[in-house]
């Protein structure tokens, strides 16, 4: 029998699992490791399918724990055994308790931002001097080196302004979180994949913050999501 | 265009945001990661209903911009 591992913390109690389904409708308990505890569930097979199911069983799990303490949360489908588990928490019993130390009392907080592409890319080639190559452009070659020079300055161009908005709203959020995780995708519609450690006590300042990054930029739009288990936060430095 | 959020339907936005945070993230214990994707249709339809509200929220914004520039 395999186990099913959903979380760690050095602050879980069995109580905090009570009436909760777990994957596979197995009932989550704890196995403790010296301070720190791991909430498994029995697993019978070699793998977890990935299913509306499974996957909301799992977040369920950790997100009960979240209402008590926050945990460290696993990558979904993290199959183990008690043996490896313990090899696991006694191999990185530091580093785990310096990781919970970090996200103690804090939630991650998600904000995605969309910007309109067909807006930018009209900005973008204006940026790149359409027209004037086009002018200067005889023949089919020099036309397709024109064009491309355009698209290169526009994608530069857009690298520089998706940057610009991950640094915005990292500015904008500030002290409102204690850490942060911001990805830059220039040359995608979700240009900005933003995660926030914000400490309980302060998501109502958080929640202003973003707010008011709505009101400053209207011209994008804003997916925001949370509270949620420190998924993005959760690592151990080597 | 207004800053408010996506109009996802709320359990298609739920399961999207859930996949992001579980599938990508969180601590890996090295060769402990057994996943099995027999629902591929859960994962291309989860990401095709994400592109698909993209674009049709960008096609709203492009119908609301051409009406106000028609109204002015």
């Amino acid at each position: 029998m395999r186990l099913y591992a959903y979380c760690l913390s050095d602050e879980l109690r069995g109580g905090m699992l009570e009436d909760v389904a777990g994957v596979s409708d197995r009932t989550p308990r704890l196995l403790e490791f010296g301070l720190v505890a791991v909430a498994v569930s029995d697993f019978e097979g070699e793998r977890v399918t990935v299913e509306r199911e499974n996957v909301f069983a799992h977040e369920r799990v950790v997100q009960r724990v979240l209402r008590h303490v926050t945990p460290l949360p696993f990558r979904f489908g993290t199959l183990s055994t008690r043996e490896k588990l313990s090899e696991y928490v006694e191999a990185n019993r530091a580093r785990l308790i310096e990781s919970l130390e970090r996200v103690r009392g804090s939630v991650e907080m998600s904000v995605k931002i969309i910007w309109d592409t067909a807006a930018s890319e009209k900005e973008m080639e204006d940026a790149g001097g359409k027209g004037e190559d086009e002018a200067e452009a005889t023949g089919k070659g020099a036309a397709y080196l024109a064009a491309r020079r355009r698209a290169l300055l526009g994608d530069e161009l857009r690298k520089e302004r998706a940057v610009e908005l991950g640094e915005w709203l990292g500015n904008l959020v500030g002290d409102a979180a204690v850490d942060s995780n911001v990805e830059v995708r220039a040359l995608e519609s979700m240009v900005v994949r933003a995660a926030f450690l914000v400490r309980r006590e302060w998501l109502d300042d958080y929640q202003e913050r973003i707010n008011e990054a709505r009101v400053q930029r209207s011209d994008l739009r804003f997916l925001t999501s949370g509270p949620w288990p420190p998924y993005s936060f959760s690592y151990i430095n080597p | 265009m207004t800053g408010e959020e996506l109009e996802f339907q709320e359990d298609e936005l739920s399961l999207l945001e859930t996949l992001d945070h579980v599938l990508d993230r969180g601590l890996v214990i090295a060769g402990e990661i057994t996943i099995a994707v027999a629902d591929i249709d859960l994962i291309f339809v989860g990401l095709n209903v994400l592109l698909t509200s993209v674009e049709t929220a960008r096609e709203v914004l492009h119908e609301r911009k051409k009406k106000i520039l028609s109204d002015e």
